[in-house]
């Protein structure tokens, strides 16, 4: 039985049409601009710019969405600018656009640090490097050293007044429509913060208004804060929710009252992608790249020592993992579940939990660094945490020496429903995974 | 034996398109069917022509390399095996990019029945040069028995989808 022409056939007859070609990679698409001129840069300085645009989801649908971009564009462009690219307020006061941190250091392939040698006693394990390996930020990400002064020039392209606020730390005020305010403030304490528009609460930061800050130690690059968490590499997942009713709402002009209509989020997001996307197995490769630098953690196994993640391993190492910001933009109370190992809970809101004596806050929270399967994120939430890259418990002897793969462990939210789009399309919605490196892998593609 | 309808449909989307392309040859092809209101500062929009629905199944649909499924009746498992695919021509009269995506199209089962998200499609989401066009098909799974099916296209800002008729003969092919 035939069904219809050959992929072939569609297209050798799409290309010949004279009219008819393909459609360019919105990636790799110049920005459509409103016609509207970026500013002139001031040294130190970051420009962004509120604006709003349609953008694709998972399931191909376009939702209306606002944004801090990092260029002036309008609601007709096809390329609207939603999100800055990261950023890094270094602590000699210079301003560098870069995906990674720190820009000495050395870049992972694909995003996963290799070992620095096998390790002399343990089967199918390794010893890493210390203070080595740059780590890539998702878009929305602004990196700050201490010691460094923040300045941000926010230009609302909008009709409604908007504000940038990272709550605890500073914020523009509203900005009135076509007006522009200057952000500046030291860089606070190393730490993971949330900034975003607190207006109409939940709705602005629903609609995309969000990203995150990263404070990170001058003198102590690779540790969450001075004398604090040791880790080979680090990356941000940032969880986002989108209702297209919502956003449906705010295109025509309405103004959503979130306690009389509340939010029903139809896509999640981590880090701007959903399913397949998060899950690096896109058909277009730059999107897996991007997604496996800067989102799917990978690493070679070594041991680990949460007592003390600056332990010397006695071989000129230590035994560390990987440190996972967490932080929750949506109003979901996200439930991060990783597949393979536990992960070590650290921080949460700018707060170390206690090694020791914890306790049982008010609303039912353990209060102490842990093992723990499901990382629970309220609305608004940061959590700090550690995946150690380290044989799993119930790898049995004969299953862990016959390893000759990359073991790939799934992280999910589990609250269910996130995992799907659209209301239904499993799984594509907050997904992701992490890789446990085939020994002798290194410099393999993934 | 494929199943393929000539029958072309065209939409118009918002006024500027409608009257960017009624000079054109590209408009000539067929009757606008409808011109939705667009919303509150609609980003370019444009013009949709189907150009040929036809029946497959899982796996053969399109040719999405996934190796073919033979088809099994709905009743089996109740789950749809098999697929509609759509051939679409979609053309950017502004003078403005436009960004296009499959998903902006999904199949309604029956008069009132449900709507469906696309299975597959050749083209990702990309963008259209102002005033160019493109082909592509899109495969949906829908029960084999279903036999009013239609398109609706969602027009990035517009207030509502336009329904875009679909012609499928059982194995002829339709007028």
């Amino acid at each position: 039985m035939s069904s219809g022409p050959s992929r072939r056939q569609v297209l050798q007859g799409a290309a010949g049409g004279a009219a008819a070609i393909g459609l360019a990679s919105v990636a790799a698409g110049a920005l459509d601009s409103s016609g509207a001129a970026a500013v002139a840069a001031t040294p130190g300085v970051l420009d962004l710019y509120i604006n709003e645009g349609f953008a694709p989801m998972v399931d191909g649908s376009l939702v209306y969405m606002r944004g801090f971009g990092d260029a002036p564009t309008d609601i007709g462009s096809a390329t609207p600018s939603l999100r800055a690219r990261p950023v890094v307020f270094l602590a000699d006061g210079t301003l560098v656009s870069s995906r990674s941190y720190p820009a000495d250091a050395v870049l992972p392939v694909e995003g996963r640090p290799t070992p620095a040698a096998n390790h002399p006693t343990l089967v199918g394990q390794c010893l890493i490097h210390r203070e080595h390996w740059a780590s890539y930020f998702p878009d929305r990400t602004i990196i700050a050293e201490t010691g460094s002064t923040v300045r941000i020039q926010v230009h609302n392209q909008l009709s409604q007044s908007h504000e940038l606020k990272i709550p605890g730390v500073a914020s523009t005020g509203a900005i009135a429509p076509a007006a522009t305010a200057m952000l500046e403030f030291p860089a606070p304490a190393p730490g993971t913060y949330f900034y975003g528009d607190p207006g109409n609460a939940p709705v602005e930061r629903l609609l995309g208004l969000h990203g995150v800050l990263v404070v990170v130690p001058a003198g102590e690059r690779w540790r969450l804060s001075e004398g604090s968490v040791e880790f080979e590499r680090q990356w941000v997942w940032l969880c986002q929710d989108v209702d297209p009713v919502w956003a449906a709402r705010a295109h025509a002009g309405e103004t959503i009252d979130p306690v009389r209509t509340p939010a029903s989020p139809r896509y999640f997001m981590l880090n701007d992608r959903s399913g397949y996307l998060s899950l690096g197995v896109a058909d277009d490769e730059a999107v897996n790249h991007a997604t496996h630098e800067e989102t799917l953690v990978s690493g070679f196994a070594r041991p680990t020592d949460v007592r003390d993640f600056s332990k010397p391993d006695g071989h000129g190492s230590v035994a560390t993992g990987q440190l996972i910001r967490l932080v929750n933009a949506g109003v979901v109370i996200h439930q991060m579940h990783f597949h393979g190992n536990h992960v070590w809970t650290v921080r949460r809101n700018g707060v170390d939990f206690p090694r020791s004596a914890g306790r049982v806050d008010a609303e039912g929270h353990v209060v102490l660094q842990q093992w723990e399967d499901v990382v629970e994120l309220d609305p608004l939430d940061r959590k700090e945490i550690v995946l150690p890259i380290k044989r799993p418990p119930d790898a049995i002897d004969p299953v862990w020496e016959a390893r000759a793969e990359d073991w790939h462990y799934p992280m999910h939210c589990h609250a269910e429903p996130s995992q799907t789009a659209a209301g239904g399309l499993y799984p594509g919605g907050l997904v992701a995974d992490w890789v446990l490196a085939a020994p002798g892998s290194e410099g393999s593609e993934q | 034996m494929i199943t393929v309808s000539r029958r072309s449909a065209f939409v118009a989307l918002g006024g500027s398109a409608l009257s960017g392309i009624a000079t054109g040859a590209w408009f000539r092809r067929g009757p606008a069917v409808a011109t939705p209101a667009a919303g509150r500062g609609a980003p370019g929009t444009g013009a949709v022509a189907v150009l040929a629905a036809r029946r497959g199944t899982v796996g053969a649909a399109g040719g999405d390399g996934h190796g073919g499924h033979t088809g099994v009746g709905s009743s089996g498992h109740h789950g749809w095996s098999g697929t509609v695919v759509a051939d679409l021509e979609v053309h950017n009269p502004s003078r403005r990019p436009l960004l296009v995506s499959p998903g902006q199209f999904r199949l309604r089962i029956g008069r009132t029945g449900p709507t469906v998200s696309f299975y597959d499609s050749e083209r990702a989401v990309g963008v259209l040069s102002a005033g160019a066009s493109v082909r592509m098909w899109i495969s949906y799974l829908a029960p084999p028995e279903a036999t009013e099916l239609s398109l609706e296209y969602a027009a990035a800002g517009a207030t509502a989808p336009v329904a875009l008729p679909l012609s499928i003969a059982g194995s002829a092919v339709a007028s």
